[in-house]
């Protein structure tokens, strides 16, 4: 068996590259290694293997209406979290929720949980490529173009939304471009637009299309951060990816997102980055690279600073439900009421496919209230406690095997399936205490020991400690 | 306007479809099965929303007539009444017209008469002898005796009406003669039993012994290949319909396996119900009209998911389960071309 360092650094970057793993999952991945693990995670085959079913298969056969939710958005996140639960792409996964932070785009205005869909597997298809092709695919988007207004933005009638958003929150951040800046993207972007689609009545939702209307496009000189020219769209794009700003704005959000939680991002400009020298390296590899976001994740999972940042961030909502249910083992196979595992991120603060605003999440502590913190906690135990779901199980007979007997190697194995969670004296005590109550384990009799085994995985997952990730 | 497909001496002439996006009444929720019943009848069973549970088994036309619908669920309509299907996947029905639907998750057969009265359910989860796990096909044999494959352990058994278990094949594997997830099935006129093989991407004939006789399709997006097939029909001339659910088309064999032809669906007309839909939306009818590839969008199959073949009135009936439509295609077995260079 590997020995437990190993399996703690193993299981860190599992619940950061991906929704955690199961003991027997971080055992197989250590004996393959910790650099070639983030080999196989970063750099995927392109495409899926289709011999199987994957997630999407699944969830389709069995629940045909979360294909084309269109209005109804519950049945789009009940899609996406199977997806995120089941997926054997845990990192393409990932990155799609990164994207999803960064590029907010949210049900409340596009009323088409489809493209929400499709804008979901333009991440999976683009999300761990070229920064630069991520961005043109973006103002393509469908969904983007209707949530940030660029069917509204015409040769004769500039709108600025989209233009603005580009700059402010998709690549530079404030303080880096003037407000003509703004102006001059808007005007590149004209024409870039969608087609009008069927109405939803009778047969359900058809997709938009991206359309470039060159009647509709400005084709006077602009003159944007600097550069003069007829510019088109891809030629901001160009320009913006340059921009050293740009670097930085996006590897402080993977360093937000994957290693250690960081100020709010309106904060940004007066506040320094938790570890400068951290954010020089990605930019580093993400520069040096041409954008590629394999280069600077990699860099990133390898690094020192990464593999020290156990523990250093809370766990978004959408990861406490997603690792939840993948170490549970309850959503393996579709069934009834699929509803409930896309509603439960947003009991907790995130309603995935619908977020607040183009800004997204605020990250880090703000996920935590009172409301939210009983939410997390209550989920986690209902599914943890649940000694008949088949993952419980699994941590159960693993205990028994491994001849957990003793209150204290009660506890100990717990945090270890829990994913090798760190606690204080404090919390270990109080653990340990209510362990002694029980006594030592009496695997005679099963039904008791494996509901020892559940409360036990329930209260660490009320610890303040397992709210980190 | 009549589109055919053509291949070896016959032709599939697309006649019109049936339906639209309705959770009760004129219209269907997800179509996942169909049988055709005498004079035009047919029966459809709704795969309904983990949303808006409307879970039902609609009678209706190819006349577009809304006949009934039955099994439906409670909640919906105001009722405590728990919905009656979980997961309704498939129908079969007998020579007096009783339709047996199959509920994969509660593991159970519910059989109503043609009124649509509930008359009796049967059914066992487990993985023995006459036990149900995942029940995802069903179809009756020419004795009155209703077969029923299980998704989830690969089982294909025969049952009395009544629900007594007879015989039985099958296990999972991707082996010739295995099953893996299997979903549709049928039984063709000289007895043989069709299965969709869902997770392996073919679908295999068997004898009613379990002996595998033929294998149509296999793994790919090219001609005659299926990804994850769902649904099987024969016809009386042999031809097998095959719905290739995500490469979102019907692909057609001849007895023997070969590929002939296959169908990506032709819907470009509206239909009465449809109508009515966007009639009564103003704004609807004027952006259709903005559409400027309107037909071509329309037209195609969305991940089908069953087909049947109605033999009285050589019509393919094909499930276009995401657009909730039925589209309709009649058989011309002694196809002659037209000119070619008119």
């Amino acid at each position: 068996m590997a020995n437990k360092e190993k399996l703690a650094q193993m299981a860190h970057l599992m619940r950061r590259a991906g929704f955690g793993a199961s003991r027997e999952e971080l055992e197989e991945r250590v004996a393959k290694g910790y650099e070639a693990t983030v080999e196989e995670l970063v750099n995927l085959p392109a495409k899926r293997p289709e011999d199987k079913a994957g997630p999407f298969a699944m969830v389709t056969r069995y629940h045909p209406s979360t294909l084309l939710p269109g209005g109804v958005p519950t049945l789009g996140q009940a899609s996406w979290m199977y997806s995120m639960v089941n997926t054997d792409r845990p990192l393409e996964e990932k990155m799609a929720l990164f994207w999803h932070h960064v590029f907010a785009t949210g049900n409340s205005k596009v009323d088409n949980c489809d493209q929400l869909l499709e804008q979901l597997d333009m991440f999976r298809q683009y999300g761990l490529g070229n920064y630069r092709d991520m961005l043109v695919q973006l103002s393509k988007n469908p969904a983007m173009i209707f949530w940030l207004d660029n069917n509204e933005n015409h040769r004769d009638a500039v709108n600025e939304n989209w233009g603005r958003e580009l700059l402010e929150l998709f690549s530079m951040g404030v303080s880096n471009y003037t407000e003509v800046d703004v102006r001059e993207a808007s005007r590149a972007f004209t024409g870039w637009t969608i087609t009008p689609k069927i109405p939803r009545l009778p047969y359900g939702r058809f997709p938009w299309r991206f359309e470039y209307k060159e009647e509709d496009h400005d084709e006077g000189e602009k003159t944007f951060l600097g550069y003069t020219g007829n510019f088109n769209g891809e030629d901001i794009i160009d320009i913006v990816v340059k921009e050293p700003a740009t670097a930085r704005f996006i590897c402080r959000h993977l360093y937000n997102f994957f290693v250690a939680d960081e100020v709010q991002v309106p904060a940004w400009t007066i506040e320094p980055a938790r570890d400068e020298e951290a954010l020089d390296m990605m930019m580093t590899a993400f520069e040096e690279s041409g954008y590629e976001m394999t280069a600077v994740l990699s860099a990133m999972f390898n690094s020192d600073f990464f593999k020290n940042a156990r523990f250093a961030k809370i766990k978004s909502p959408a990861e406490v439900v997603a690792s939840t249910l993948r170490l549970s083992g309850s959503w393996d196979l579709p069934k009834p009421g699929i509803r409930d595992i896309g509603l439960q991120p947003g009991y907790m603060g995130q309603s995935i496919l619908d977020p607040p605003s183009v800004e997204g999440w605020y990250t880090g502590r703000e996920w935590i209230n009172s409301g939210s913190l009983l939410a997390r906690i209550n989920f986690v135990a209902d599914h943890v406690a649940d000694t008949s779901l088949p993952g419980v199980q699994s941590i159960i007979s693993d205990m028994k095997a491994a001849g957990v007997s003793s209150p204290e190697q009660l506890l100990e194995a717990s945090l270890e399936h829990m994913g090798y969670l760190e606690v204080s004296d404090e919390t270990r005590q109080q653990l340990l205490d209510h362990a002694k109550n029980g006594g030592d384990m009496d695997w005679g009799n099963e039904d008791d020991a494996g509901a020892r085994v559940g409360e036990m995985l329930a209260l660490v997952g009320a610890t303040t400690e397992y709210q980190f990730g | 306007m009549a589109l055919e497909t053509v291949a070896g001496g016959r032709a599939w002439i697309y006649s019109h479809h049936v339906g639209r996006g309705s959770a009760a009444g004129e219209g269907f929720s997800t179509p996942v099965g169909v049988i055709p019943a005498k004079d035009g009848v047919l029966y459809v069973a709704n795969r309904g929303s983990d949303t808006n549970p409307n879970q039902r088994i609609s009678k209706v036309t190819v006349n577009h007539e809304f006949i009934t619908e039955f099994g439906k669920t409670g909640p919906t309509y105001g009722s405590t009444e728990e919905p009656h299907f979980a997961f309704l996947t498939s129908i079969a029905m007998d020579k007096d017209e009783n339709i047996y639907a199959a509920d994969e998750w509660k593991n159970l057969i519910s059989v109503f008469d043609s009124e649509g009265s509930l008359v009796r359910t049967w059914g066992e989860q487990g993985d023995g002898e006459g036990q149900l796990n995942g029940p995802s096909g069903v179809s009756m044999d020419a004795d009155g005796n209703l077969w029923v494959v299980n998704s989830l352990n690969s089982r294909v058994q025969k049952f009395s009406p009544e629900g007594k278990f007879l015989s039985g094949f099958g296990e999972k594997g991707s082996d010739p003669g295995q099953l893996d997830m299997p979903w549709g099935m049928t039984i063709d006129n000289n007895g043989d039993i069709f299965i969709a093989d869902w997770n392996n991407h073919r679908v295999q004939k068997f004898d009613t012994g379990g002996n595998l006789l033929a294998t149509f399709g296999y793994g790919g997006r090219g001609p005659g290949s299926l990804r994850h097939p769902t649904g099987v029909a024969v016809d009386g001339e042999g031809d097998v319909y095959v719905v290739d659910w995500m490469n979102e088309r019907v692909v057609i064999y001849n007895q023997d396996g070969n590929p002939l032809t296959y169908l990506k669906g032709d819907a470009v007309d509206v239909s009465p119900w449809a109508m009515k839909s966007i009639e009564a939306n103003p704004d609807m009818q004027r952006r259709r009209r903005q559409v400027y590839d309107l037909e071509d969008q329309q037209r195609p199959f969305r991940m089908p998911v069953a087909c049947a073949f109605d033999q009285d009135a050589n019509r393919l009936i094909v499930c276009d389960t995401q657009r909730n439509r039925l589209q309709i295609y009649e058989k011309d077995m002694n196809y002659q071309d037209p000119q070619f260079n008119l």
